[in-house]
């Protein structure tokens, strides 16, 4: 990664100094590695509520050191503090301040994740003083996000009417938040409506049996992508236009799948993505629709072409794609519990001069989760979209250097972050262990000021 | 008959005829006029393995393990250069221009192995350009007494008249055949060539040695030709005949365009050409020798 | 062949009964002309490429193949072992053995008709055929005087030595050798070759800027309508072949001198644009048996059902150099009760168009038919809307080796669209007077 801030900060003279001066100073963040243990210390469960004695019993098989009242002297590798049960705002303060004190004994890279009920949820719907309660930890999730230190994060799940944090799809995104696999998402929150999903047997390989289509594969984020996916053991199937099939082959030899050299705007090109999943592995689980340009032109400047060919290859390209998907011929191939990610972006949430037709085309691919996602529910499987930050890709590194160091620094960690994340992020959604979450937007983005 | 003990070397040969044609300017002798009665003999002559090798790597082609008719035309001819040089030939060796080549290979003539090889003046032939010559080499056996090669070059004094003169023939119409070949002779096919027979003409030369003598420039060796005509052709158990006829010579650097033509079985008719001129440089026959 | 057992498992060559050899797939890269996008490949690099193109499609990542068979035309000394050597440098299991072989530019089918053989007989269940072409990278000689000299300095013992061999340097020694492109027993260029055979055949000039215009017509249009998508891998930030003039015209050809032929003055009709140019390239078509197929979900696209190769006696003009598939393909097509009018593709390549044009009239010419080909009459007429409907080597390029494997995979691919028992014929001619052709069955 060139990034000679951080590398500079990271030294002994560039520490004293940014010390001194009060400049940002980025940590190197954990990321997850097969085989590593879930925390690299014990882990505080606060609350004592039904959701706290669920964390622990989790945390406890995971083999993670668990502890319920703060210890002094320990350093934490995470807090799992838990506000389920409340129905007014009064009642948050008692876990909060517990959580407080504990701060100054975080270890680097700490985690701390909220867990409350959905404030969205229709039992609330008509009951303010439990709504207020519950959308007052989102508040309190994404402020103390940005009092982090050290690498830590804090991100919050939000349970649904009738869901557990024992629900697998609530223990798959506590897991998820704790692991170093969600390094640069902070300051965010996974809803977890249904009690659908299923955790794996190998939490290292998620996706076994899985067969996975990732657009865009051949290189930048979509190459992470289909590369954590196979980590994962997903056998992968790479599409990519016929131009960058070079790249295509090299990503896809590495790991072992097959290439489809494709151009996605193709009418047929969800049908042509079936018949391969079906005629060569004979199944289609997961499909990450990753692939996506940019025509970037002030509003004022704009033509058809840049407008057209952006949302053609952004947005619309998925929605035929999609309708292929879900249609009833395909059924063969796609059976149950279809997982598909579809890549928005910060763009799309703050939009972001020079981009009305890409943040048009970023946004339009959430309300495409959002509105996919009961169609996919009705059997067995979600969408949800990923809306990256700043990542640090050869794209990003042809920004102008004062412009990418306010992008990369403008974020509560202040770095960053590396296709990794988001395709771990990605990885993590297209799981089972996922299948709770549904039609949401997950921000991977390190808390960035932009869009907030 | 006059016995030598080594082949002559063609450098010595043309040095003396060199000296002989000086000598006779400034003596202004008369030359004699019958050819010398008395033959070449060259006893015991090998052709080494070294210059079959040499031959070889010019002409590229792999052959059997007997030497090529014209490697035997090279290792025999200095013996006929010997009595053509000699101040009792009745034509002058310098300038004399090479016409035809007849060459009966009896058998194969083997390498590194002694040969007997006789040179003698056969025949005087009127030309209605001066005086044509024929001499005549064979290859004999020592030990069989067999004749293994043998070989008639013709070769014209230009402007050398000796009472008749016969009528210069109607030049006759060339009609390029259909080409099925082509030789390229770079600028120094010339030098690659003499180095190969020992034949250091300064007309093969290169351009300025060859303007020197009152050529347009280098010209290929006529017996280079002969050899790209046969290579890769001559049948292993030789009882061939081939023959040559030089016309418009090739100039250096230059492509001739060649044809093979089978008018009968086992018959070979070469003719090559200047595809631009549309000028005949030569025509070939190669045939079984009873043919 | 016996008849044997429907279920007899052994091989053929044990005794059981032949079994079908199919194509499965096919890559390549796009083909450049000489000097230009591959300037800096070598063969190695390039047919390692169309090697990963297919694994990557096929999903053959560490899969021990039965064979890889490939060659190159003009190859390094250093490349002896060309093929073996992508295999290591490809993703397929390193257990996989490989040959190099060489027929000229017939190399790739030859390489095929090997392999569809070997699995027929049951030796090998897969492999991969294919070939290479640099010439851009193609090797230099040293002249035979640098080299005498080179050699005795390398066996000399002492100084002295040393010096002796030295000494026998010359100037002239140091200008390199290229390779030739030319015949060495007639020393006429391949393009000379052709420019006799097609004057002797009466191919007019507008003929052959016809058909070299439908070449880049017809690929340019299989390029913009996506044909070309699973059939090619980018290389070196090339997508399509940079030979291809899509926007071509019988005017701007007309215009061309020619470039062979010219000692028949007015009437030479061969130029640089019906002619192929010196092209850089690499092709690779999986072959397997239907089993094979089959355990990997792989597509069977169509049965490699026959070969046939053949020679020509070109070097004093009885027969044309590039003439021998006039005479292996209706033996081919004899041996299989099969006229022209049965096929539904036929794959001439285009050396030249003189040479797809002079071998279509003399399949025509009753009297030809008859002295030469020892038929009955006339073979039969190539049905245009059949031929190299999605362009050949005109448009494309021709790297030599390359090329059976280009028009292989084609071939597969739409015969495999045409549908089950659709037949198609490739037709390659080859230096020395050589040719490879083979009959395809659609599946």
């Amino acid at each position: 990664m060139n990034d000679p801030y951080g590398t500079f900060v990271d030294s002994a003279v560039g520490k004293r100094l940014a010390k001194a001066l009060g400049l940002p100073m980025p940590v190197q963040l954990r990321r997850h590695t097969p085989g590593a243990p879930l925390l690299e210390g014990p882990a505080l469960v606060l609350g004592g509520t039904p959701a706290a004695e669920a964390a622990a019993r989790l945390l406890t098989g995971w083999g993670v050191e668990v502890q319920t009242s703060r210890a002094e002297s320990v350093k934490y590798a995470a807090v799992v503090a838990c506000f389920d049960g409340i129905d007014t705002p009064a009642a948050i303060g008692e876990t909060v301040l517990d959580l407080g004190g504990t701060l100054r004994q975080l270890a680097t890279n700490s985690r701390v994740v909220t867990v409350a009920e959905d404030p969205e949820a229709a039992s609330v719907a008509e009951d303010p003083a439990a709504r207020a309660a519950r959308q007052g930890i989102t508040g309190l999730t994404r402020s103390l996000a940005h009092e982090m230190r050290a690498g830590g994060t804090a991100n919050g799940i939000q349970l649904g009417d009738g869901v557990g944090l024992d629900a697998p799809g609530a223990a798959g995104a506590l897991r998820f938040l704790l692991s170093g696999r969600s390094a640069y998402v902070s300051g965010q929150f996974l809803p977890v409506t249904t009690t659908a999903g299923r955790l794996p047997e190998d939490p290292d390989r998620p996706l076994a049996g899985k067969v996975a289509v990732v657009t865009g594969a051949a290189r930048g984020i979509g190459a992470a992508i289909i590369r954590t996916l196979a980590r994962d053991g997903a056998t992968v199937v790479g599409v990519d236009v016929p131009a960058a099939g070079e790249s295509l082959t090299a990503v896809v030899n590495e790991l072992g799948g097959t290439a489809l050299p494709l151009d996605i705007t193709a009418e047929d090109a969800g049908a042509r993505i079936l018949e391969h999943c079906r005629s060569r592995h004979g199944r289609m689980d997961i499909v990450v629709h990753n692939a996506g340009i940019t025509r970037d032109k002030m509003l004022a400047n704009m033509d058809a072409a840049r407008w057209d060919s952006v949302l053609a290859v952004n947005t619309l390209s998925q929605l035929r794609m999609n309708e292929a998907f879900l249609a009833e011929d395909a059924k063969d191939v796609v059976g149950e519990g279809l997982r598909i990610v579809t890549l928005a972006s910060t763009s799309g949430i703050a939009g972001n001069r020079g981009q009305t037709n890409y943040a048009a085309s970023k946004s339009g691919v959430m309300g495409l989760a959002a509105a996919t996602a009961p169609l996919l529910a009705a059997r067995g499987g979600t969408i949800n979209a990923v809306a990256p930050g700043f990542i640090e890709t050869e794209m990003t590194a042809k920004i102008p250097l004062l412009t990418r160091e306010v992008g990369r620094r403008i974020n509560s960690l202040s770095q960053g972050g590396t296709p990794v994340d988001v395709a771990e992020a990605i990885a993590f959604l297209v799981s089972d262990a996922a299948g709770g979450t549904n039609g949401n937007t997950l921000r991977v983005c390190g808390q960035a000021m932009m869009g907030a | 008959m006059t016995e030598l003990q080594t082949m002559p070397s063609l450098a010595a040969c043309y040095r003396a005829a060199f000296g002989q044609a000086a000598k006779d300017a400034v003596t202004r002798r008369r030359r004699p006029a019958d050819l010398p009665a008395a033959p070449v003999l060259v006893r015991g002559h090998r052709i080494s393995a070294e210059s079959l090798d040499a031959y070889r790597r010019l002409l590229g082609v792999g052959e059997p393990e007997s030497v090529p008719s014209v490697l035997v035309h090279i290792e025999a001819f200095p013996a006929a250069m010997h009595l053509m040089a000699d101040e009792s030939f009745p034509l002058p060796l310098m300038g004399m221009v090479h016409l035809t080549n007849t060459v009966f290979h009896h058998r194969p003539v083997p390498v590194d192995v002694p040969l007997d090889i006789t040179a003698r003046a056969s025949e005087l032939v009127a030309h209605h350009a001066g005086t044509a010559v024929d001499l005549t080499v064979t290859v004999t056996d020592p030990e069989t007494r067999e004749v293994l090669w043998e070989g008639v070059s013709r070769y014209l004094a230009k402007g050398v008249h000796r009472g008749e003169r016969p009528e210069r023939p109607a030049r006759e119409e060339f009609t390029a055949p259909g080409m099925t070949g082509q030789w390229r002779f770079d600028g120094g096919a010339g030098r690659k060539y003499a180095a190969v027979s020992g034949d250091y003409n300064p007309i093969h030369l290169s351009g300025p040695t060859a303007k020197a003598l009152g050529m347009k420039g280098a010209i290929a060796h006529g017996m280079y030709l002969a050899a790209k005509m046969l290579a890769g052709r001559e049948p292993a158990a030789a009882g061939f005949r081939w023959e040559i006829g030089f016309d418009a010579p090739v100039q250096l650097p230059g492509t001739v365009a060649v044809a093979y033509a089978h008018p009968a079985a086992g018959i070979t008719e070469v003719t090559g050409w200047n595809a631009r001129r549309g000028r005949r440089h030569f025509t070939g026959t190669i045939a079984p020798s009873e043919a | 062949m016996t008849v044997t057992d429907a279920t007899d498992s052994r091989p053929a060559v044990a005794g059981g009964p032949l079994r079908k050899a199919v194509v499965v797939g096919g890559n390549r890269i796009p083909f450049a002309r000489a000097n230009t996008a591959y300037a800096d490949a070598s063969n190695q690099d390039m047919l390692t490429a169309a090697i990963e193109g297919l694994v990557a499609r096929c999903g053959l990542q560490g899969e021990r193949l039965g064979q890889v068979a490939a060659g190159a035309v003009l190859k390094h000394p250093r490349n002896f072992n060309l093929t073996r050597e992508s295999v290591l440098g490809s993703s397929l299991s390193h257990d996989t053995p490989a040959m190099d072989l060489q027929v000229a530019c017939a190399t790739g089918m030859e390489a095929l008709g090997i392999l569809a053989d070997k699995i027929r007989l049951g030796q090998i269940d897969s492999g991969i055929g294919g070939g290479v072409d640099s010439i851009s990278d193609s090797p230099i000689s040293v002249s035979d005087g640098l080299r005498r000299v080179l050699l005795r300095l390398n066996a000399a013992r002492t100084g002295k030595e040393r010096l002796a061999a030295l000494k026998d340097l010359r100037p002239g020694h140091l200008v390199p050798e290229p390779a030739g492109a030319g015949e060495p027993r007639t020393g006429l260029a391949m393009g000379e070759h052709q420019a006799l055979t097609t004057h002797d055949w009466g191919v007019t000039r507008a003929e052959q800027d016809e058909l070299a215009l439908a070449s880049h017509q017809n690929l340019a249009a299989a390029y913009d309508s996506g044909y070309m998508d699973d059939l090619v891998t980018p290389f070196r930030g090339l997508a399509k072949d940079n030979n291809l003039r899509g926007d071509s015209t019988l005017e701007k050809l007309g215009r061309l001198k020619p470039a062979f032929g010219r000692h028949l003055g007015e009437e030479a009709t061969m130029t640089a644009a019906n002619s192929t140019p010196l092209t850089d390239g690499a092709s690779a078509v999986l072959v397997s048996s239907e089993q094979w197929a089959a355990e990997r979900r792989l597509p069977v696209l169509a049965e490699f059902v026959d070969h046939e190769i053949a020679a020509v006696d070109f070097v004093d003009g009885d027969e044309g150099l590039l003439m021998a598939p006039v005479y292996a393909v209706p033996r081919l097509l004899g041996r299989h009760g099969l006229t022209l009018e049965d096929l539904d593709f036929i794959e001439i390549h285009e050396a030249f168009a003189g040479t797809v044009l002079s071998t279509m009239k003399a399949w025509e010419d009753e009297e030809f038919c008859r002295s030469r080909l020892g038929l009955d009459g006339a073979f039969g007429t190539v049905d245009r809307a059949k031929l190299n409907v999605h362009g050949s080597s005109l448009a494309a390029g021709h790297p030599f080796a390359a090329t059976g494997g280009r028009i292989t995979a084609l071939l597969a691919k739409m015969l495999h669209e045409k549908g089950e028992g659709s037949l198609g014929l490739i037709s390659v001619c080859a230096a020395g007077g050589q040719g490879v052709v083979a009959l395809m069955r659609g599946r």
